[in-house]
């Protein structure tokens, strides 16, 4: 993924989770309780747990390097030679 | 300048020659520290670390790089073989390290004799992660000394 994908990946998972943070408060305003209240909790537990990982992730990163072998050559002239 | 080969430093290779660098390629104290592509290697004319002016920096990293152990020369079938353990800088954000040197650790900066170079040919970075640098099978260098 380019940084672009990253960026717009990482912009995407704010927004879901203001979304479901706004949706559970509007809820509670309205008095909601019930299966409509434990789906927005279920979504707003979801979408925290997406944020958490993808930070998670983000936050650290390995990487090896391996080099090839550095060669020498020992040359011997034939004696005489040139 | 940039790092174009990985090779070994002659001035150094002269000393181990002529006898007067009294140092071992087998002691566990001699260290490997990482370079930018900013370096410009001089495999000629570089002699000891003052001549690095690319080492990395970064969280986790401590300049002058860490020890190199499990060294071991070995003969076999007209080859010379030099290698030792892998290295590794944990927990570090390093950015664009592109060549490791390794250098014989005699004190400071202006008498530590350089060994090799070992470029990566693609840099690596690390993001609070592991940097490694594993050589190859083949060892860090060879010396075939019957071609």
């Amino acid at each position: 993924m380019g940084r672009a994908d990253d960026i717009r990946a990482a912009a995407d998972r704010e927004i879901a989770l203001v979304r479901a943070e706004d949706k559970l408060i509007v809820a509670k305003a309205n008095g909601l309780s019930g299966d409509k209240m434990r789906a927005i909790k279920d979504d707003l537990r979801a979408a925290r747990q997406r944020h958490r990982e993808a930070r998670e992730a983000e936050a650290t990163g390995d990487d090896t390097a391996r080099p090839a072998t550095v060669r020498a050559t020992a040359g011997v002239k034939t004696p005489g030679g040139n | 300048m940039a790092i174009t080969a990985s090779g070994l430093y002659g001035l150094t290779l002269e000393k181990f020659l002529i006898g007067t660098l009294a140092e071992s390629w087998e002691a566990e104290d001699n260290k490997v520290l990482l370079v930018t592509d900013t370096e410009a290697p001089d495999f000629t004319l570089h002699d000891f670390r003052n001549d690095i002016l690319a080492e990395v920096a970064g969280t986790g990293y401590t300049a002058g790089g860490v020890a190199l152990t499990a060294t071991e020369i070995t003969l076999a079938a007209g080859l010379l073989t030099f290698d030792a353990a892998d290295v590794s800088w944990a927990s570090s954000t390093i950015t664009g390290a592109m060549a490791a040197v390794h250098y014989f650790n005699v004190g400071t900066a202006a008498t530590d004799a350089l060994g090799l170079l070992s470029d990566f040919v693609t840099a690596v970075s690390t993001t609070n992660g592991t940097l490694t640098v594993q050589w190859a099978a083949g060892g860090l260098w060879t010396c075939d000394f019957t071609p």
